[in-house]
């Protein structure tokens, strides 16, 4: 884990070839664990499943293993510790142990360096000299996905919200259950123990629904999401300077590859789960549709966004206390939240962004509702705050995948005087185009119906133009790569 | 449009009966599930409509005409224009009474193309892809035979053992069925370590999905139409002039290694079983390269890799072995590029070859050649 003192910050990343849910590997996991768990009873389905969420993970990489089992360990334990504290200051130790565990344990392996880096950039610039205490650090997979998970396990039982179990077991699978594992959703102990601790029923729908998300998560991975990173690696490499259309282009590209991305992961961990009979709370809903910062919030990373209000915005005080708490609350939340992605400055100023835009919105929002139309003027008004929304997001997303803070103001600036459009940024657009029309037409589809499996309910014929279509085109123009998901380096 | 209706005069009566059997088929099976109100009808649709599209896209020599007259070689590459070709003459009916199928690489459509074009009577005919090694003889086995020859001619030598396998050509081989779990023990064996895994699925997957398999042309088609070649600004493979060919033909021979003979070699010999079985006879004519080529490790090579040919040849009775300048010398004046020779040198070659085989026979070894050899 730790392997060598004295070198500058080295995050490493994963080969991630072996239990990708795109890649065969998996195909052959989940066929057998699936097959297996169909014919047990309850409690074999739940130790089928503990088992098979590890070796999932020791996939990855088995030495991690220990800091699941240590996060496991100490959550369940505190949880018991807090329910049975006769005196509130007790009900706090365990709590604080149970939270500083989890958090000690991501500063370490997520911030250390960074925060030593800064440490030592600081130092100097006062004319101290400090000794370089940096480590070469690798970054266990899935961590700030379920160190929150089970933090939010003890914190509810401090907050007399929910009851801890007594079933070791039942708790280490809502730990690690493999699924949403790596890249969530963050699920609550409240919505998801009881479905451990509960014999599960498989229903139909539960069935059709499952294979449909597992069907369109593959979709917008290898379809939508993997075809564009292409552009967006293009546009965001630090070694090339690129003209301000093509890193507009990468912007755009990667505005949609990280939501192929992360909401095709997320749509197939739901689809899964479903298949056995679990309910994940959903991630995605249409996040480039919206009109304002604050629905971007409500439909983009829902189990991140809606922990960081639970457990964050909300205690510091929401928006309780006047203007002045609620901007401060809300610029603090977001700068968390924006850490929580990676130790890089570049992630604070997205988080600091998105904090401001939050601001701004609260700020107008007074006026802007007073702005009504109706009819075709009200559909217009409506899509005209849907484009300069998304534009809002993708300078977002510039700050959020670009190297470097030199690198932001480089591509701002090449972006901001941009005087022609080249045939490079052409063929980049007609890409995103050719990309992403499906994936709107979907999305445009739910919104209107409200429904994010609003496809289950179209006709028979409908439903299999649909999945035929969207098979050929995965098929023919997927990207099979073996390519990361972007959010498991988080 | 008139070259297509001429392919439809061309194309065998069983093509027709087989395509219009499958779309009989998927209709009446269409029918069935949308009379009986079977569950998850959606899916079973969809299944039907992605065979039909297969059909259409892939199942039949016309789709494959247009994706060739609409991709040339600066769209698609080498390998994959030889695909398509192949893919759109894989309908056509064989020629008859071919005594001769000289199967391999580019070079074995150079040595024995012009003759091939040449021969109204089909004595000689060629099949070759551009890198084709022993693993794509047994990959299209199938194909090989279905020409029915008397005699099938492999033209091999370093230049080809002294390299790696080609991974990514195998999941554009013909889909294999069982023999896959063969095909998988052979390339393990024969790779020991090295990871092959991704491509063997790949090829597996292709195997099944044909729309993976293709998926080149609707990438290439995709390009095309965006444009991505003026707007990159790539080089055209077209544009590239003969000299500069000729050069990067040479850099082929820097690093021809030991390393891969094994490999090559268990192929060659599952082929020359699948020979035995088919009843063909196998001439492996040692191959040639232009004499720059020849440095002093290739030439180490060559002898390594004659022996292992020669021992080949005593081991199985219908296989002979014609060494290199056995039939024909080709002198460096001979090539158009450092692995490539002239169509006339090729021309010539192949009749001196032919005489030589019809002096000594196809089978058995030239002894007397073989001792000069030792």
């Amino acid at each position: 884990m730790v392997e060598e003192s004295g070198r500058p910050i080295q995050i490493q990343r994963y080969s991630a070839q072996e239990m990708l849910f795109n890649s065969l590997n998996f195909l052959l996991f989940f066929i057998i664990v699936y097959s297996a768990y169909r014919v047990l009873p309850h409690r074999g389905q739940n130790y089928l499943l503990l088992i098979a969420s590890y070796y999932f993970y020791a996939c990855w990489d088995w030495r991690f293993l220990g800091l699941i089992w240590l996060s496991t360990l100490v959550d369940f334990l505190c949880g018991l510790k807090i329910h049975n504290a006769v005196s509130q200051s007790q009900r706090r130790l365990f709590l604080t142990i149970s939270v500083g565990v989890n958090l000690g344990v991501l500063a370490f392996f997520k911030y250390f360096n960074f925060f030593m880096e800064n440490l030592q950039a600081l130092a100097t610039s006062a004319g101290w000299q400090l000794d370089d205490v940096t480590l070469n650090i690798i970054l266990p997979m899935g961590i700030s996905f379920y160190t929150f998970q089970t933090m939010s396990y003890t914190i509810d039982i401090y907050r007399k919200r929910l009851e801890p179990t007594r079933h070791f077991g039942d708790f280490a699978l809502f730990v690690a259950f493999f699924p949403q594992l790596v890249a969530g959703p963050i699920e609550r102990a409240a919505r998801l123990l009881p479905q451990v601790a509960k014999e599960r029923v498989i229903t139909r729908k539960q069935l059709s629904d499952g294979l449909w998300l597992v069907f369109f998560g593959f979709f917008l991975k290898v379809f939508v999401a993997d075809n564009l990173a292409e552009v967006a690696n293009a546009a965001f490499d630090p070694s090339a300077q690129v003209s301000g259309d093509v890193a507009l282009m990468g912007v755009y590209a990667f505005a949609f590859q990280i939501f192929g991305d992360f909401a095709g992961y997320s749509g197939i961990a739901i689809g899964l789960s479903k298949l056995m009979g679990f309910e994940l709370m959903t991630n995605f809903r249409f996040p480039y549709l919206v009109t304002n910062p604050s629905d971007f919030w409500k439909h983009w990373h829902i189990s991140l966004s809606s922990w960081l209000r639970d457990y964050l915005y909300i205690p510091l005080g929401g928006s309780r206390g006047g203007n002045f708490s609620l901007y401060r609350n809300l610029i603090l939340t977001m700068l968390l939240g924006g850490l929580w992605h990676g130790a890089a400055w570049t992630f604070v100023i997205w988080g600091a962004y998105q904090g401001g835009i939050l601001i701004v919105h609260r700020m107008l929002k007074p006026h802007l509702d007073k702005i009504t139309f109706s009819g075709l003027g009200g559909s217009a008004w409506w899509l005209l705050r849907v484009i300069f929304m998304f534009q809002v997001i993708c300078v977002g997303w510039l700050f959020f995948r670009a190297q470097s803070v030199e690198q932001i103001g480089l591509m701002l600036s090449s972006i901001l005087s941009m005087s022609s459009i080249s045939s490079v940024a052409i063929f980049y657009a007609m890409q995103i185009v050719f990309f992403t029309w499906v994936l709107l037409l979907l999305q445009i589809m739910q919104i209107r119906r409200d429904d994010l499996l609003a496809t289950q309910k179209l006709s028979a014929g409908r439903k299999a133009v649909l999945f035929a279509g969207m098979f050929f085109l995965m098929a023919t123009w997927g990207e099979y790569g073996g390519q990361e998901f972007i959010y498991f380096q988080f | 449009m008139r070259y297509l209706a001429n392919l439809a005069t061309q194309l065998p009566w069983s093509f027709y009966l087989q395509f219009f059997a499958w779309l009989a088929l998927l209709l009446a099976l269409f029918l069935i599930v949308r009379k009986k109100k079977i569950s998850g009808r959606s899916v079973i649709y969809a299944v039907i409509g992605v065979l039909v599209l297969r059909l259409f896209l892939f199942g039949n020599p016309f789709s494959w005409t247009v994706y060739s007259y609409l991709l040339n070689l600066d769209d698609v590459g080498l390998w994959n224009r030889a695909i398509l070709y192949r893919e759109r003459f894989r309908y056509m009916e064989r020629p008859e009474n071919v005594q001769y199928l000289a199967v391999g690489s580019s070079q074995v459509e150079a040595m024995f193309g012009e003759y091939d074009r040449m021969d109204e009577g089909n004595r000689l005919v060629v099949f070759s892809l551009p890198g084709m090694k022993p693993m794509s003889y047994v990959l299209y086995r199938e194909h090989i035979a279905s020409y029915k020859p008397k005699t099938v001619i492999l033209y091999l030598s370093e230049f080809g053992f002294g390299r790696a396998p080609k991974y990514g050509q195998w999941k554009m081989a013909p889909a294999q069925g069982l023999y896959t779990w063969r095909l998988y023990s052979l390339v393990k064996d024969g790779l020991g370590d090295e990871s092959f895994g991704s491509e063997f699925s790949q090829m597996v997957v292709g195997n099944w999905f044909p729309e993976y398999k293709y998926k080149f042309v609707f990438r290439s088609l995709l390009d095309k139409v965006l444009g991505k070649q003026e707007a990159v600004n790539a080089r055209k493979l077209s544009d590239i002039p003969e000299s500069e060919w000729f050069d990067m033909s040479l850099e082929n021979f820097k690093n021809l290694t030991d390393k891969y003979i094994g490999f090559h070699l268990r192929f060659l010999e599952e082929f020359i079983r699948f020979c035995q079985d088919e009843k063909i006879d196998v001439v492996i004519v040692e191959g040639d390269y232009h004499p720059s080529g020849y440095s002093e490790e290739n030439l180490e090579l060559n002898k390594v890799v004659r022996q292992e040919l020669m021992t080949l040849a005593n081991d199985y009775g219908h296989v002979k072995f014609v060494p290199r300048k056995a039939a024909y010398e080709v002198k460096a004046e001979h090539f158009r590029d450092g692995t490539h020779v002239k169509a006339a040198a090729g021309l010539e070659f192949t009749r001196k070859l032919l005489g030589y085989m019809e002096r000594s026979g196809s089978q058995g070894q030239d002894q007397e050649m073989v001792h000069s050899l030792r």
